[in-house]
């Protein structure tokens, strides 16, 4: 059996730094990926060629590489791996690239940087967009066809004051402003507001003092729940992970497949979904790459963990329930388990409840800094801009927030979870052998959480 | 013809045709990033995925004299094809040029003659690593990891008449033995590489590899966090040079604030006199030129005995800054770094660390405070508590929190005399080349967190 994806993607990089053009440029990407099932193993072979012939040679080497790699699989698929799947998708928008031109997008970045530009101090100031136009069509056998065309933008606004020795770079968003949207996301209406406050917090930051070294209760917000939610929940969730495959690059995961239906992960206040359907999302889709459609699924119900991240190929492989999410970087790379939308749901408290009811606390905003072991347990985060908070009411601004802790005390230690989702997503996530980058979204409210080691730095 | 001999000829004839094609005071440059690649990937010492992949990237840069434009498109290795897409991408471009603001930053392409390098092998294919590991590899050695074989090739071209063309026939396999369940397994990491397959290193390294999982088998200690003196492998030093990379040694994050070695380069800090890193090229791993046709010098100082001699500067940082550039491409970072070894014998390792950590690898490394040059990572593989000299046990993974000027400063007691060489086996979107030779480091007051 035979399936062939055809994908093309264009990605444009615009930036302006301090009013100048800082970057321009434009990657066009075109290939095909032939995959070939042989004996219940599949071969995949990546080509730039896609004329009839070039197609074919593919074809002869996934099918090749297939036959010898079935004389000592890991693991013996049936055809239920790549379901039936007929279907189209495409990103919602209400603009499309092309109401804009070049020349407004750069007007627009040039306003964003001038945004900016509200002290002597200010010394840096960044407003970039990269935008990913992406088609993936898909055909299997007796005509199975799917075609899925996706628009994606990220934001890059950042702003960096200075004054003497001390440098503070604020952003928006830590550079998790990325969704699935068209040319609508490039109104001043929409931007101007964001890069001012931008650059006033980058200038709050550097008079402020370095974030304390105690244990206190963290309120996390959005834009820094999206990387909590992703190396802490994401990864130890993906099945392909539990089953090995990743152990000698991104690592194991701490998740065995025993718990599953059984593990309090975190307190019940905490539900986890996966939801590729949710409007505007970076990772929003129909259909994942094996061809099974997607729905929304909870990982996390009440704090029980009760479903990994693992497609139909996983599924195969272990007892434990998945999701749609067999996905590549492009054509070049065969797909494996990746993340989509992992989101948190919301609970029932208000911010300013949360803030209120906050002793002694600090709130931490837009990640900077992000590490955690091989097995997904002991993490480390450093945010951009934090808020003390005392006695129910924020009392000052402090610098380089970080926090640490291990992943099942961390969720299980969360208090309150507010009312209102934000959505985030990245470009950029990491994962694979070959290695390979993909697009992951998070949308989180904000939640706090209890007796969390926070520090600042130097 | 095999595909990378109609990648070069398709290259090499449509870039004239695109030079023909230019008008005025129009320049261009266009490199060339292309691989021929076997992906075979293990777990359990046994398939999981194999992926073959041709990919060939021209990267178009064309200037005038207030202008830039860059546009990057596929190569098929069809010149009929490829001619088309080089007209229609010059004349994208062009548009796209009219369009921009003006470039502030002009950089003047380079004119370094042409140079022609076709390192030729016979790297194993897919079929042949999936026997090997079938017939090598033991049932109880859990293997899992990965090869990634074939040509690699990296060109320019430019319109002031610059050529050069480097392909490399490489191969490298990166695994790791695993024994013991989910929770409580232990495990080494390690990789061969080169150009023809190299039976020997192979059956050493899996020899070696295995002595070293044995060594493990005792149950893992927990260690307090603290402060211990340690010993990091050549493997664990490449994990802190990768971050300390990424931006660390950059002009342009000096010139705008986000050098995480700014106070060094100010010569407000200074790191020991023992260290001394040089981006080499005459390492053998990098082409000296860089993707607009400028040419390196074989060997750059980066740090000369803990002072900083010189950051990576691209032309178009020095067109900024009004300084001259030293080959740097975009992302002004080391592509091929050496650290200058130390006086640390291989034999005495484990007596100077006297009581302490061995630590073989280092994991998930970040800057934690980029004011102090602080770095966060966790331990990972093979690391051992030491007492007396002697191994005691492996340990539970700790995470640490420590700054550059601690460690390589006045924390680094010695260097090893003795430095191991390694490719670059990062293959996000593409495989690449580079590599590094690096000593192990017998560093005190290595800060533990959690």
């Amino acid at each position: 059996m035979t399936w062939i994806h055809s994908i093309t993607e264009k990605t444009t990089y615009r930036t302006i730094r301090n009013e100048k053009l800082e970057e321009s440029l434009c990657v066009v990407d075109q290939g095909v990926r032939v995959e070939v099932m042989e004996n219940g193993f599949i071969g995949y072979a990546g080509t730039q060629d896609t004329s009839t012939s070039g197609i074919q040679r593919a074809e002869e080497k996934a099918r090749s590489i297939a036959l010898a790699g079935s004389h000592n699989p890991v693991f013996k698929f049936s055809a239920k791996v790549r379901p039936f799947a007929q279907g189209v998708y495409k990103t919602p928008i209400q603009k499309s690239f092309d109401a804009v031109s070049l020349k407004q997008l750069m007007d627009v970045l040039v306003d964003c940087s001038q945004a900016m530009n509200i002290s002597d101090k200010i010394v840096q100031r960044s407003a970039g967009v990269i935008i990913v136009e992406t088609q993936i069509h898909s055909k299997g056998p007796n005509g199975a066809e799917t075609v899925q065309d996706f628009s994606i933008v990220a934001l890059n606004i950042g702003a960096t004051a200075q004054e003497g020795s001390e440098v503070q770079t604020r952003t928006l968003n830590g550079r998790s402003a990325g969704y699935q949207i068209g040319s609508e996301l490039f109104s001043r209406h929409r931007l101007l507001p964001n890069c001012e406050t931008v650059a006033r917090q980058a200038l709050e930051l550097i008079e402020a003092e370095n974030c304390p070294h105690d244990k206190r209760d963290l309120l996390v917000g959005p834009d820094q729940m999206y990387i909590q939610i992703h190396e802490s929940i994401g990864h130890p969730l993906e099945l392909d992970r539990i089953l090995g495959d990743e152990r000698n690059f991104a690592g194991w995961s701490f998740v065995r497949e025993e718990d599953f239906g059984k593990l309090q992960y975190g307190s019940p206040l905490m539900n986890i979904t996966f939801d590729p359907t949710r409007f505007g999302e970076i990772a929003s889709y129909r259909f994942d790459e094996s061809g099974q459609e997607a729905k929304k699924e909870h990982l996390i119900k009440n704090g029980i963990l009760i479903r990994a991240l693992g497609g139909l190929e996983s599924q195969e492989r272990s007892p434990v329930s998945g999701v749609a999410n067999f996905r590549s970087s492009s054509w070049n790379r065969a797909p494996i388990d990746r993340m989509a939308n992992i989101n948190m749901e919301t609970g029932m408290s208000t911010l300013d409840d949360m803030i209120s009811s906050m002793e002694k606390g600090l709130i931490v905003h837009s990640n900077k800094s992000w590490s955690i072991d091989d097995y997904r347990d002991k993490f480390q985060f450093g945010c951009e801009y934090g808020q003390l908070v005392e006695n129910g009411k924020i009392t000052k601004i402090v610098k380089n927030s970080n926090y640490r802790g291990r992943t099942l005390d961390f969720w299980r230690n969360l208090a309150q979870v507010g009312d209102t989702l934000e959505t985030y997503g990245t470009l950029y996530c990491g994962k694979g052998e070959p290695s390979q980058i993909i697009r992951v979204g998070h949308a989180a409210p904000y939640c706090l959480f209890k007796d969390i080691e926070v520090f600042g730095g130097g | 013809m095999s595909w990378k001999y109609k990648i070069q000829e398709s290259f090499e004839k449509n870039s004239k045709i695109l030079f023909a094609n230019l008008k005025g005071d129009e320049e261009v440059s266009l490199s060339l990033d292309a691989e021929e690649s076997d992906f075979v990937r293990f777990n359990k010492g046994q398939v999981r995925q194999t992926t073959s992949v041709e990919q060939a990237q021209v990267n178009l840069v064309i200037q005038t004299q207030n202008k830039i434009a860059k546009i990057a498109f596929p190569l098929t290795g069809q010149l009929d094809e490829d001619r088309k897409r080089c007209l229609l991408y010059l004349g994208k471009a062009r548009q796209e040029m009219e369009m921009l603001p003006e470039n502030p930053y002009p950089i003047i392409l380079a004119e370094s003659g042409v140079s022609q390098k076709d390192e030729k092998a016979e790297t194993p294919n897919s079929h042949f690593i999936i026997d090997k590991v079938a017939q090598t590899v033991h049932t109880n050695d859990d293997f899992v990891g990965y090869m990634a074989s074939g040509p690699l090739i990296k060109a320019i071209a430019n319109s002031k008449g610059t050529s050069h063309w480097h392909s490399s026939d490489i191969y490298f396999v990166d695994y790791s033995l695993y024994s013991g369940k989910q929770g409580n397994a232990k495990a080494v990491t390690a990789n061969v590489a080169g150009r023809n397959w190299d039976e020997e290193s192979w059956q050493t390294s899996l020899g070696q590899s295995r002595t070293f999982l044995h060594q493990l088998q005792k149950p893992a200690k927990k260690i307090p966090r603290g402060e211990y003196k340690v010993y990091l492998a050549p493997a664990a030093v490449m994990e802190l040079k990768n971050t300390a990379s990424w931006g660390g040694f950059s002009q342009a994050a000096y010139k705008q604030g986000q050098c995480s070695l700014r106070l060094l380069a100010d010569g407000q800090m200074q790191l020991s006199e023992k260290l001394t890193l040089i981006e080499n090229f005459e390492l053998g791993f990098q082409p000296r030129f860089n993707s607009l046709g400028e040419v390196s010098e074989a060997q750059i100082p980066i740090i000369e005995n803990g002072l900083l001699k010189n950051l990576m500067t691209s032309s178009k940082t020095a067109s900024e800054f009004n300084l001259k550039s030293n080959g740097a491409d975009t992302r002004e970072t080391p592509l091929t770094m050496e650290i200058k070894p130390g006086s640390l014998k291989r034999d005495h390792i484990f007596k100077e660390l006297n009581t302490g950590l061995y630590l073989s690898n280092l994991h998930y490394v970040n800057w934690s405070d980029q004011k102090s040059a602080r770095l966060t990572g966790m331990t990972r593989f093979a690391c051992f508590w030491v007492e007396n000299g002697d191994i005691i046990s492996p340990i539970q993974d700790m995470r640490f929190d420590v700054s550059l000027y601690d460690i390589w400063g006045s924390g680094l007691i010695d260097l090893t005399d003795f430095q191991e060489t390694s490719v670059n086996i990062s293959t996000y979107n593409n495989r690449e080349f580079g590599g590094s030779k690096l000593p192990g480091m017998l560093i005190r007051d290595f800060k533990f967190t959690l």
